[in-house]
């Protein structure tokens, strides 16, 4: 199949998927949360609330198909390098949209329960495999390593360092250790940021619901996110433990790596479809079976509005949970106040970007 | 489960113990069973883990735990609780403020004995 075609239609893809994700989003988070403020769970359905989410979704839909027809155009031309950054646009009309039904929310907005729970005398959470399944994917970048240290005779003396959108190379770099195992260092670090990430998501997030339906919801919820990262992380240790020894490979096994890369959005886009269909956080269980909250005020997530920025960001220095669920959106977010989402988040990017530009600088080769 | 209410009068670390007491006086956990760690409960209930922390010191003061660095809380043996200095009257204060807040709403001396034994059988019979 033609490398650039699988980009196309990914890219296209994923541009749909995210139309599509945007217009059932108001109505996939708890049901006392909208969009992103704490209000009472009968005001969604409410004449006023009603009124707001159909005025989101006109707004979504011109947006869509300012923002689709210019990915459209940009994917059907030899431009289509740049299409990703119709993409990056269409986010950013998406959340323009989002925060002015936000705005309309707000003066809605109810203080939420001051109740907390916490279930004692269950077994700790825990990573769904636990940590042999965890490990996996550095066990094959292990592996994939040592097989390069085996054969570095074999490894050619001018490496690949950069690949085209069309899957063809277009920068070179010598061999060294550095250039050789690049992909794996790169791996590596994406991995354990993702680790952290999964470990957080046993460890660091707070239950809204300790029991009860709503908190049975919530762990299969968070046990399916998890096994998501997992799939991810197995994907991106396969994909860069092909790349690092893509050198040593019969010209018949080789693959156009954007090609392959770019199964990774569709990974993505399948992870968050059975994310929507379980709901977050158990938004989706009847009303009928949800518990009280033993005080007046709505449950919400049990966070305080003033806590997020946007809507989007939470920041709360009191509140030792380093991971929180998202307030619009799927699956879960960090806790800005807390150095360790700063080390996830700013240290991986730090380490290879360092990395991949002293090799690119150093070792560069025509 | 464990229940506080972040906007009670009464401090918050008082109300975790008062919540794993009540856990403890009805023999959910037995000697050598293990408390979730200080950072899992202050996450969980969204407390700083001082709080949670100065809940299981006061719990360990009373006999009811055993408290080891970086192995969490374990629950004692207690067969008799231990020599206290005070005597019934640490507990007739509040028992007679919490009476008089009842009368004052409403409520009859007669539901309230009744409230008060049943509720003193289910938590010696296991429940709360």
């Amino acid at each position: 199949m033609n490398p650039t075609l699988v980009v196309r239609v990914v890219l296209l893809a994923l541009g749909a998927f995210s139309a599509i994700v945007h217009w059932f989003l108001p109505r996939l988070t708890r049901p006392d949360l909208y969009f992103a403020v704490t209000v009472a769970a009968e005001f969604r359905d409410s004449t006023a609330g009603r009124l707001i989410l159909r005025q989101y979704r006109r707004e979504l839909v011109g947006a869509s198909a300012v923002t689709l027809a210019l990915l459209g155009t940009l994917v059907l031309t030899p431009a289509f390098r740049i299409a990703p950054l119709a993409l990056l646009l269409q986010l950013g009309a998406y959340f323009a949209v989002y925060y002015r039904a936000r705005r309309l929310v707000l003066p809605n907005a109810v203080a939420p329960t001051t109740i907390r729970e916490a279930r004692i005398g269950t077994p700790a959470r825990q990573i769904p495999g636990g940590w042999m399944t965890a490990s996996g994917p550095f066990a094959l970048l292990f592996a994939c390593a040592g097989y390069l240290a085996a054969h570095w005779q074999q490894i050619p003396a001018r490496l690949v360092l950069h690949f085209g959108a069309n899957g063809a190379p277009n920068r070179w770099a010598a061999r060294s250790i550095g250039t050789a195992f690049l992909p794996i260092f790169i791996a590596t670090v994406i991995l354990l940021a993702l680790t952290f990430l999964l470990y957080g998501m046993a460890h660091w997030l707070r239950p809204i619901y300790a029991g009860g339906s709503q908190g049975e919801h919530e762990s299969r919820f968070r046990r399916a996110a998890s096994i998501v990262l997992l799939v991810m992380e197995y994907w991106i240790a396969a994909l860069f433990s092909y790349l690092a020894i893509r050198p040593l490979l019969p010209p018949s096994l080789e693959r156009p790596p954007v090609a392959i890369a770019m199964v990774a959005g569709l990974i993505a886009i399948a992870g968050s479809a059975v994310l929507m269909w379980l709901g977050q956080g158990g938004s989706r269980v009847p009303s009928q079976q949800r518990s009280g909250t033993g005080s007046a005020g709505p449950v919400g997530d049990r966070t305080e509005d003033r806590f997020w920025k946007l809507g989007v960001f939470y920041f709360n220095r009191n509140d030792p949970a380093v991971m929180v669920e998202r307030r619009f959106g799927i699956g879960y977010t960090v806790n800005f106040a807390h150095p360790i989402a700063w080390i996830i988040i700013l240290l991986p990017l730090l380490a290879i970007v360092t990395a991949t530009t002293t090799i690119a600088v150093r070792h560069a080769v025509r | 489960m464990l229940r506080i209410d972040l906007a009670s009068k009464v401090p918050v670390y008082e109300q975790i113990a008062s919540g794993l007491r009540a856990e403890l006086v009805a023999g959910r956990f037995g000697p050598g069973d293990k408390l979730p760690t200080v950072r899992a409960l202050a996450i969980d209930l969204g407390v700083h883990h001082n709080t949670v922390a100065e809940a299981y010191r006061e719990l360990a003061g009373e006999g009811w735990l055993e408290l080891k660095r970086h192995r969490g809380a374990t629950v004692r043996e207690r067969r008799a609780a231990p020599n206290r200095s005070e005597g019934p009257e640490k507990f007739t204060r509040p028992l007679r403020e919490l009476l008089a807040k009842a009368l004052a709403e409403g409520l009859s001396r007669k539901s309230l004995i009744r409230e008060l034994i049943d509720s003193a059988r289910r938590l010696e019979e296991g429940g709360l």
